[in-house]
């Protein structure tokens, strides 16, 4: 697939001609190629920013490639002041060009670049048009300022004036942090985001910033408030309009629903304090630093928030609850990490019903094992096949304390039923066990269709012990 | 100590006759916060008296044709929120370069390409550069991937204790033509020292190939593949774990008036690790973007983002797509109104996999215009489907209106900035027949004296959540903001006096939750 998206690239670099625009001829005076300081005048926008820090020798340095299809360049001219004045840049016989200046600090230059060949033709000088702004302002206070419009956007609830700030080669995805923050201001209110700067490194690529930051809010799901602080990360490049967010790390303190998606690394805490962590759909709670780090780049998480003010938190191998100063009361060993619940299953035959141990959740057509048919009494289907089974007889669920080291089966092909009052342990493809028992089996022919309802009790225990403690 | 050294080795850059600028500035603030009533614990502000003081120096010249600069940033502080520690460095780096050697000691910021390494280290680089040559361009890099100056050495009460990840790396990039490049990355990283008996360790290695290239004018192709081997150590049980993986990514960018056009296609594997570069493992990502100006006054944008999990088929609960198409237009000078400014913009979220397909729609407008020439106007009016079609979990409509008016006038030596903003959300779940509300008014006054150096601003308004089920919540704010130039720190590069004050009064539906909180700040910055 790649190969042939290059190759498709690559053919249309022999055709010489811009696809997206039409009627330009091959002989054409052209630029090939044009750097201000080694940034691609392409990658730059209309505006740019330098500051005296990132300026080798002082000076500006604007470089290039010009051509004439069959003929040849005859000189190149540059200019600092909207083409009031000229001047001539060192051109040599291949048509590369290199003009440099040093530039006034505080000052805005509007850069013109015109070629001609020895026959008089010029390029498209309008194209070339760049304002150059030489800022004598530091690296931090761009940062700051960008942070604090970020800020007051996120606060304010604005999704168009926060995105102008993204860059848009964000690592986490423009379109994915667009939609994080949607989500977030449907799902937080009275949001009040304060922060101290830790540390600002910058290359001639990116700006590296480190920040503690203090945050709190309401969540509309509950109405309960929430408040956390932290050390977190991001990267910003310098656009036409002041430095944008490139990257951004867990915690975030921007598009906190959409964590997995949106954050590429996590700043790991260095006390246990509550942070504030958010499932895709809004829900939100406060969970000890190191259980969120484990947490938080889990697609699979889901919260819920309970009438007390504590809250479940689960991922696919770790299940806590957390009250709501975000202290855990529950999780971390095997017999308080087992999740239970009872579910009903509801099978036409096609397509089959399963369910699956690690969501809890009944699925069409998937789970660990699926129900396709059965009589009164007994459920029938099949084990997936990287699950195994063990029938433990017509014994309560309650009453297994542990689940069997050894004894699993998978009749691959084969069909199982599955007794009403039996209990089967299940060990699961993610090496976990997790716990079954039929609680009732009814088949109803209502319509000329069969229907078969099996009820059913479960224990899944994430945290890969055998061990299922009352 | 390296940086003095060097510093030392160098001499004083001021002594001798080399171009110089030094440049300082510090902010200095006070702070009063009061917090009172029976849920004041759920104030983020610490009670009572603080300060923050923020120092920043920073020197730059020239000497015998090496380009110099030196940094240090200083951050004081009493009130843990602000910082846990009462004094940090914030920054400390010195710079060396001539035309082709550059060294730089302290805060180290190289990046190398979005995989290998994208973090910053506290450390040292070297970098090789010969302009105009086909002489390979060498960077090396070592250090540690602290956040902060205080995970490595602290300056007051000790260092604030992080896994120390010592980071090695080694890059190769070279010119193969005026329009193609390609770069040869090494990266490790290595941690030891746990903060946290459950932390994990790991040892981290990176073989990256990055390139550009650029066949036509205004076409930029760009492709990067990384190899990654990992090993790592759990905090628990101390098992350690191998894993292999593979990143890639081609991008191709046209960008020329009128569109700007972008492809791109991502894989990374679910066993790919990158710790100080930036990947999301188990992706598999294509989007396509374009951007086109039909009228200097109309802009279409175009987007399609598709992207899934589940790689290796590692997931018992099967792979989820995502898939987020979007669709808008921006229409300016509409209707011939010289400062109307209209955006329409459609966006779907689709999640699927086997057990829920989410559909979320979502249309947005906005309008921006300006009436009799004064009264500034900025509008929107949001509304999003959440839909959820497998599982009768949530049905939502979801509304949000707002408008703000502002104004601006000259009277004499003063400029008079009124505003209001009325805002409103409405969420409406179909299936439990419930609705939550948020209603948001705010009134505001600038008030500048330009003549005097002087700007404010004061603020006042209501924000109330109507939960159908849950707590209500309403709060009421009020704020102001003085800053001030005066003519006696003209000198140091037009100081600044500031004056902060907030007043929050939260009320809930269990009244012990109920609190207010009051905050003053004043505060100078000092510039030379």
């Amino acid at each position: 697939m790649i190969l042939s998206l290059a190759l498709v690239l690559f053919s249309l670099a022999s055709v010489e001609a811009k696809w997206w625009i039409f009627g330009q001829s091959e002989e054409n005076v052209e630029i090939s190629y044009l750097f201000i300081n080694k940034a691609s005048f392409d990658e730059t926008g209309s505006k740019i920013t330098l500051f005296k820090e990132m300026l080798p020798e002082g000076k500006v340095t604007i470089n290039g490639k010009a051509s004439a299809g069959k003929g040849k360049i005859g000189s190149v001219r540059i200019s600092l002041d909207g083409k009031e004045t000229w001047k001539d840049a060192n051109l040599s016989e291949s048509g590369v060009f290199e003009f440099s200046f040093r530039p006034e600090m505080g000052k805005t230059y509007a850069i013109f670049i015109e070629v001609s060949d020895t026959t008089g033709k010029t390029n498209d000088v309008s194209a070339t048009s760049r304002q150059v702004i030489l800022s004598d302002r530091n690296v931090m206070s761009f940062i700051k300022e960008a942070l604090d419009k970020m800020i007051a956007a996120y606060e304010g609830h604005d999704p168009k004036a926060f995105m102008i700030l993204v860059s848009e080669d964000f690592a986490g995805d423009m379109t994915n942090l667009d939609r994080a923050i949607r989500k977030d201001f449907s799902s937080f209110d009275d949001i009040d985001l304060n922060y101290t700067l830790n540390n600002i490194t910058s290359d001639s690529k990116g700006i590296s910033v480190s920040l503690n930051y203090r945050r709190s809010l309401v969540s509309t799901k509950t109405g309960q408030s929430l408040k956390d602080k932290g050390v977190t990360e991001f990267v910003f490049k310098m656009g036409d309009r002041g430095a944008k967010v490139y990257s951004m790390k867990n915690p975030l303190i921007f598009g906190v629903t959409g964590a997995p998606n949106v954050a590429t690394g996590t700043v790991t805490s260095t006390t246990n304090d509550p942070i504030i962590i958010a499932d895709s759909r809004g829900y939100a709670a406060e969970v000890p630093a190191q259980t969120y780090n484990q947490m938080v780049t889990d697609d699979s998480l889901k919260i819920t928030n309970n009438a007390d003010g504590s809250s479940t938190v689960k991922t696919s191998d770790k299940t806590i609850t957390v009250d709501k100063n975000g202290k855990q009361t529950g999780g971390g060993n095997p017999s308080e990490t087992v999740e239970k619940g009872s579910r009903t299953i509801v099978s036409t035959g096609h397509p089959p019903v399963g369910f699956s141990f690690v969501n809890g959740e009944v699925i069409i057509a998937a789970g660990d094992f699926m129900i396709t048919g059965g009589g009164p009494g007994f459920g029938y289907g099949f084990i997936e096949p990287n699950v195994s089974y063990v029938d433990l007889g017509n014994v309560s669920m309650g009453s297994v304390n542990e689940a069997p080291e050894a004894g699993y089966t998978n009749p691959a092909g084969m069909g199982v039923r599955f007794r009403e009052g039996n209990t089967y342990a299940f060990k699961l493809a993610n090496g976990k066990y997790g716990l079954m028992e039929v609680k009732s089996v009814t088949e109803d022919w209502g319509g000329g269709i069969m229907q078969i309802t099996m009820r059913f009790e479960y224990k899944y225990q994430p945290s890969g012990s055998r061990k299922f403690l009352p | 100590m390296a940086i003095l050294l060097c510093f030392v080795f160098m001499g004083n850059p001021s002594s001798v006759k080399a171009e110089n600028e030094f440049h300082a500035s510090n902010e200095f603030s006070y702070t009063y916060n009061d917090v009172s009533g029976p849920g004041s614990s759920q104030s983020s502000l610490r009670e009572g008296f603080s300060y923050l003081n923020m120092l920043n120096i920073n020197d730059l010249g020239n000497y015998k044709g090496f380009d110099y600069t030196f940094n240090f940033g200083l951050k004081l502080t009493d009130d843990s929120n602000n910082d846990l520690q009462t004094a940090s460095l914030t920054n400390l780096q010195g710079r060396i370069s001539n035309k082709v050697h550059t060294l730089n000691l302290g805060d180290t910021f190289e990046t190398f390409s979005q995989y290998a390494l994208s973090s910053a280290v506290k450390g040292a680089s070297y970098k090789f550069v010969k302009e105009n040559t086909y002489i390979p361009e060498v960077s090396l890099v070592y250090g540690y991937a602290y956040s902060r100056w205080d995970n490595a050495f602290a300056i007051y009460n000790g260092p604030v204790k992080a896994i120390a990840r010592q980071v090695m790396g080694a890059r190769i990039k070279e010119n193969l033509g005026p329009n193609f490049w390609a770069g040869l990355s090494y990266v490790q990283s290595q941690d030891n020292d746990r903060v946290n008996p459950t932390d994990s360790l790991y040892l981290n290695r990176a073989y990256t190939l990055d390139m550009e290239y650029k066949p036509i004018p205004g076409l930029t192709v760009a492709g990067e593949a990384s190899l990654s081997d990992q090993r790592e150590w759990t905090g628990n049980d101390g098992s350690e774990t191998t894993r292999h993986g593979t990143a890639y990514k081609l991008t191709a960018v046209g960008d020329a008036d009128p569109s700007r056009v972008t492809l791109e296609y991502e894989r990374i594997a679910p066993n790919f690790t990158t710790l100080v570069g930036s990947a999301t493992s188990d992706r598999e990502k294509a989007k396509a973007k374009w951007r086109y100006k039909y009228t200097k006054n109309i802009t279409a944008n175009l987007g399609f983002l598709w992207f899934r999990d589940n790689l290796d088929g590692q997931k018992t609960t099967g792979r989820t797509d995502y898939y987020k198409p979007e669709l808008g237009f921006t229409f300016k000078r509409l209707l011939g109104r010289a400062y109307g400014t209209t955006d329409l913009a459609y966006k779907l979220d689709v999640t699927s996999n086997n057990h829920t397909e989410n559909y979320n729609h979502i249309v947005t407008l906005n309008y921006q215009d300006q009436f009799f020439g004064v009264l500034d106007s900025d509008t929107n009016l949001g509304y999003t489907l959440y839909d959820n079609k497998m599982t009768t979990v949530e049905r939502n409509n979801e509304f949000t209106y707002n408008t703000s008016l502002s104004s601006r006038h000259t009277l004499g030596i003063v400029v008079l900035k009124p505003a209001v903003y009325l805002g409103g959300w409405t969420q409406r779940n179909e299936l439990v027949v419930s609705t939550d509300q948020i209603y948001e008014y705010s009134a505001g006054f600038g008030l500048d004296i330009p003549d005097w150096k002087i700007t404010s601003n004061i603020k006042a308004g209501q924000n109330r959540l109507d939960k159908s089920v849950g707590q209500d919540t309403d709060k009421t704010f009020a704020s102001f903001n003085l800053n001030y130039r005066p003519p006696f720190l003209k000198k140091l590069n037009q100081g600044m006096l500031f004056f902060r004050a907030k007043y929050n009064d939260f009320s809930y539906t269990n009244a012990d939750n109920n609190f207010r909180e009051t905050s003053l700040t004043a505060g100078l910055i000092l510039e030379i």
